[in-house]
């Protein structure tokens, strides 16, 4: 199905323009639609900060970057897998009317997290830049790599939700209160080394159910600590997500042929 | 198969009943656990049949004219053809390029300057970038906008929406179109215009398959017509025009 459209001579042209559209419209194409981006994180770091390190003081050395990434990260998964559940019933106007590949929405949606991620990230470079820790480039590789799989979930999840979100109206709001729960099984603020030795269940959901985590955790632990940390289920998550592709492009190339017909 | 532009054999089509579809998980559960008298679960598989095997062909250079009342399947029939939805039974196969033109600016966008909308909803009819560079003036010139480009397109008249819409429109090169009574739009001027445009595409020898009640534009151009009633074939042939209109006078 890709391939095939993709030789359509446009399929590329279409993606891009429906992306730059998106981007237009969020950011009004001025410096001032970029700093929006950063609220969103940034605000929920600060209010994080400011409470915890005084009432629950980490030990976790460079806290504030700690935090901040975990911020940044999990905004990634939030924004992607809403605006790639609203891909499809978002542009109801044209899936009705026009007879395109899909999937180009679905790309061209996510896409604008990505571009929203990359500026965060941006942002937090300098701060450590100005913290004086600075990672070598395979440090870096190796977080731009689990940041990579983390789009490919996102991918992978919006292919399930967007098609689903259309038949069912309510799974926003079931969405919303999942992904509550994610952000409360990932060591966003909290260091696991404390929670895993209390409890096991704790160990289970941190470094192997909940892929966020196992990303998060990985991930940042080479930004920060100097260790590439060689998590083996990174790479499980990484052939989880390898089967979930295969899965999910089946369902989705059979459920968007009646897609039209639901909205 | 070469003078057959398009091909529709034994196309069906059903929807669920509008009132056993439930848009959220809250209903369908509560349905679900409901207990349900013999009735209600024989109403729930009940399908409404928006068309029943309809066959015909379209040869190259026609101008095909769908007929029929409102509610009788004729923009269902269109959109199955342009591949938006999957026919039940039956299949349409197609020789050549097909444009849709169901609605007129589609994806446009009240927040974006009108060369932004050109852009996009130019590429959704299925042209390249390059081809609107290349045709971008001339969009222009032909709805009369040139002072406005950079305009919002919110800040346009409805009038002028619509004139912006069918120039690009008629850039959107393919073989065979399907309008869906795109042809009503803006003041008598313009649409003399657009007619002569749709003319010039004729006389290219494009295919047209006009949905339409403009009965005057039918008997002017249709080289043949159908007339859907009921969701099935009535008939077939220019003399379905009168068929259409004496019906409507005794129903």
């Amino acid at each position: 199905m890709i391939l095939q459209s993709l030789q359509r001579r446009n399929t590329i042209d279409l993606m891009w323009e429906l992306f730059r559209t998106d981007f237009k419209l969020k950011y009004n194409d001025s410096f001032l639609g970029f700093l929006w981006v950063l609220v969103k994180p940034f605000s929920i770091f600060l209010i994080m900060y400011f409470v915890l390190s005084r009432i629950f003081p980490s030990n976790e050395p460079n806290f504030a970057l700690y935090l901040l990434i975990g911020n940044v990260f999990m905004t990634f998964w939030t924004d992607g897998t809403s605006m790639g559940m609203d891909s499809l019933l978002g542009r109801a106007g044209l899936i009705t009317k026009v007879n395109f590949p899909r999937y180009t929405v679905l790309i061209a949606s996510t896409a604008i997290s990505v571009v929203n991620f990359l500026i965060n990230m941006s942002v937090v470079a300098i701060f450590m830049i100005f913290s004086g820790i600075i990672p070598s480039y395979i440090q870096v590789l190796w977080f731009l790599f689990c940041s990579f799989i983390l789009y490919l979930l996102i991918l992978v999840v919006s292919m399930f939700i967007s098609v689903v979100y259309v038949r069912f109206r309510d799974l926003k709001q079931i969405w919303e209160l999942f992904n509550q729960l994610l952000f409360w099984s990932t060591p966003i603020f909290y260091s696991i080394d404390s929670l895993i030795k209390k409890s096991e269940v704790f160990e289970i959901i941190l470094t192997k159910l909940n892929p966020i985590s196992v990303l998060l955790l990985s991930g940042r632990s080479a930004l920060l600590k100097k260790d590439i940390f060689l998590q083996p289920n990174v790479f499980i998550w990484l052939g989880l997500i390898i089967v979930l592709w295969i899965l999910a492009y089946m369902f989705y190339r059979k459920s968007i042929k009646k897609i039209a017909e639901f909205f | 198969m070469s003078e057959i532009a398009l091909k529709v054999t034994n196309i069906s089509k059903s929807f669920p009943r509008l009132k056993h579809r439930h848009d959220n998980f809250r209903s369908y559960f509560w349905d679900f656990f409901k207990q349900k008298t013999p009735e209600e679960k024989a109403s729930a598989k009940e399908r409404f049949w928006a068309l029943k095997e309809i066959n015909f062909e379209v040869k190259k250079g026609e101008f095909f004219g769908i007929i029929g009342k409102n509610g009788s399947g004729k923009s269902t029939l269109l959109k199955i053809i342009a591949g938006i939805y999957e026919p039940d039974t039956g299949m349409v196969e197609v020789n050549g390029r097909i444009i849709p033109f169901l609605e007129l600016g589609v994806g446009f966008n009240p927040q974006l300057t009108a060369k932004e909308n050109v852009y996009l909803n130019g590429i959704i009819m299925g042209m390249t970038k390059a081809e609107v560079d290349e045709k971008y003036e001339e969009i222009f010139e032909f709805a009369e906008l040139r002072e406005f480009e950079n305009l919002q397109l919110k800040k346009y008249s409805s009038g002028m929406m619509v004139r912006l819409a069918f120039a690009v429109a008629a850039q959107a090169k393919g073989d065979i179109y399907l309008l869906d009574e795109v042809f009503a739009v803006g003041d008598i001027g313009f649409q003399q215009k657009a007619l002569k445009v749709m003319e010039e595409m004729i006389a290219e020898g494009k295919t047209f398959i006009y949905v339409g009640h403009g009965m005057e534009t039918m008997k002017k151009y249709a080289t043949n017509v159908l007339y859907i009633k009921d969701h099935v074939i009535e008939g077939m042939g220019l003399d379905m025009v009168e068929a259409y209109q004496k019906d409507i006078i005794t129903s």
